[in-house]
């Protein structure tokens, strides 16, 4: 495994480690490319992101971890462009960069929350992606999902006090503000206290697009053959809390065998911990090798 | 801004040198940065600080230890030892890279104890800043089993986890790197080899008095000063932010140009 620092376009240059595999280079295999988390530098939270490509790479992968325009190393750029035109146009100009430089053609994108919806969206406008890695990406809330949330506050009994308690006062004309315990507002798709700031003045707010969107732009991808990996989190249980809810927010949608879906319920947002870290990486490696093998060897004479 | 690996072909350092467009003084930087989450939450305010020095005219290398960051290595073999060999590695990189003489280090926090270490032994360093500096390691690793627990607690309430013993905050500590942490005292350390040492602490707490008490016996000239409030660069809302500790980067750009 060999790594160099990659830089992508004029100053401000996009920066970031380029990781490649000990001898001869699959061609036929996509570049993984893993995107920014967020404002959190291009080594991921705990460094996942440099096991990761490092992983891939020891598999065979070419592997690709950089910085965002105003994220880690990179410079923000002084344009008008809102965070997500941007983030999709620097994810877009190291896949060129890597096109013209290296001549790969197919590439693999991997994320973890704003990382996710920015390889999604980038995944749903261009086809040389041939495969996403959605962390913590979109979730659509189901009844499955609403029948879980509530009957598990239900078997709490100090959660059951405290809706008698709110409902008690509610009768007698004192609203509280929601805490905790109560489910979030569902009329807004975004999810609350995920904002950064990036560029001096502007902030980011996360925000899911409507469900017919998403499924819309995932039928594109589907329709091209690119391959889907989608896991989620415990720490998400404010809009996911099941394996299957991923596909059943999308009975539309026809995956064939294009999708994976990992749920990982004792994990927090950021797989804080080292066992759900480990169990995670694993899971990607499987996928990727899985999803993307070797090229058979063309048989001679 | 010129990024680039150096070192051992076999375990190479990444690290960022941040070069003075023109008129450059006649000593460089090299800023240590401190260990696991509290690395990722510094990388900001860290690139900052070097470019805040090449305005000034210095040569900055900001850089990460190994096994950390874009380095080679897992942090599962990380040391304490192998990391002020890293720092001296640095050290000599920049003074290689820009012919300069003398140089001056800037460690934050852990960082702090290997910028220590790292001069002992060499007749280059001008200045020391101890930024936050970790005085006992064994408070240290107190600290980061408590800030563990109560992140996931914060987390996921609902859940249950298991003491943190041989991890912090989502970054492994081996039973090595927990015991060279359980033997660090910072007072009790051979003297540093700088001309000029300076203490910043973000409070005033026992480790802090006890430190400062052995600084006048440390250097030729030594300071110590506690920095202003003002964003704490050490959370977790932190490593989400573009918002950097200004205050604490522009009184270091000060202490350096001082004589």
């Amino acid at each position: 495994m060999r790594e160099k620092v990659l830089l992508v376009g004029e100053a401000p240059a996009l920066v970031g480690i380029l990781t490649e595999p000990e001898g001869e280079l699959d061609p036929s295999r996509p570049v993984l490319i893993v995107l920014n988390s967020g404002l959190v530098p291009r080594v991921g939270p705990y460094r996942a992101t440099v096991k990761l490509t490092r992983r891939a790479a020891r598999a065979g992968f070419v592997a690709v971890r950089f910085d965002l325009s105003g994220v880690g190393d990179s410079d923000a750029r002084r344009d008008h462009a809102s965070f997500e035109e941007r983030w999709i146009a620097d994810t877009r100009a190291v896949m060129d960069h890597l096109e013209k430089a290296r001549g790969a053609t197919r590439f693999v994108l991997m994320g973890l929350c704003s990382g996710a919806d920015n390889s999604f969206q980038t995944a749903s406008r261009d086809a040389r992606v041939a495969g996403v890695v959605l962390i913590d990406g979109y979730a659509y809330k189901t009844p499955g999902y609403h029948a879980r949330y509530y009957a598990k506050r239900l078997r709490d009994p100090q959660t059951v006090l405290r809706f008698a308690q709110r409902a008690a006062k509610k009768l007698a004309g004192r609203v509280l503000p929601s805490r905790g315990g109560a489910e979030p507002d569902e009329a807004s798709g975004s999810e609350p206290g995920e904002a950064a700031e990036p560029g001096a003045g502007a902030q980011y707010v996360r925000e899911f697009p409507p469900r017919e969107e998403a499924a819309r732009e995932l039928r594109t991808m589907l329709a091209r053959g690119a391959k889907l990996c989608v896991v989620h989190s415990g720490g998400m249980e404010i809009y996911y809390n099941h394996a299957s809810q991923f596909r059943d927010a999308f009975r539309d949608v026809d995956f064939g065998d294009a999708l994976s879906v990992h749920y990982f319920e004792d994990a927090d947002h950021t797989f804080t911990e080292l066992r759900q870290q480990r169990a995670l990486h694993e899971a990607i490696a499987a996928w990727l090798v899985q999803s993307f093998p070797r090229a058979r060897p063309t048989p001679r004479g | 801004m010129i990024p680039f690996h150096f070192g051992s072909s076999e375990a190479p350092l990444f690290g960022v040198h941040h070069a003075p467009a023109r008129g450059a003084r006649d000593q460089g930087v090299v800023i240590v940065p401190p260990m696991g989450q509290e690395a990722l939450r510094a990388h900001r305010a860290l690139r900052q600080l070097g470019i805040a020095l090449a305005r000034e005219r210095y040569h900055a290398l900001v850089f990460d230890l190994g096994c950390t960051g874009d380095s080679a290595g897992d942090f599962e073999d990380a040391s304490l030892a192998g990391w002020v060999n890293d720092v001296r590695t640095a050290a000599d990189e920049l003074r290689d890279r820009t012919g300069l003489a003398r140089i001056s280090f800037v460690g934050l926090r852990l960082g702090a104890v290997h910028a220590w270490r790292a001069s002992v032994g060499r007749r280059d360093v001008d200045k020391i800043v101890l930024w936050e500096p970790i005085v006992h390691g064994g408070a240290y690793l107190a600290d980061l089993a408590r800030r563990h627990d109560d992140f996931l607690r914060a987390e996921m309430p609902d859940k249950s986890h298991a003491p943190a013993r041989d991890e912090a905050l989502g970054f492994p500590i081996s039973a090595s790197l927990r015991a060279e942490l359980m033997s660090l005292d910072l007072t009790k350390e051979p003297k540093p080899a700088a001309r000029s040492l300076v203490a910043l602490h973000a409070r005033q707490g026992e480790d802090e008095r006890r430190l400062d008490a052995a600084l006048p016996e440390l250097a030729a000239r030594t300071r110590s000063l506690v920095l202003e409030p003002e964003r704490d660069w050490n959370s977790e809302e932190a490593v989400n932010s573009s918002l950097v500790p200004a205050a604490a980067i522009a009184t270091i750009v000060g202490l350096l140009g001082e004589r």
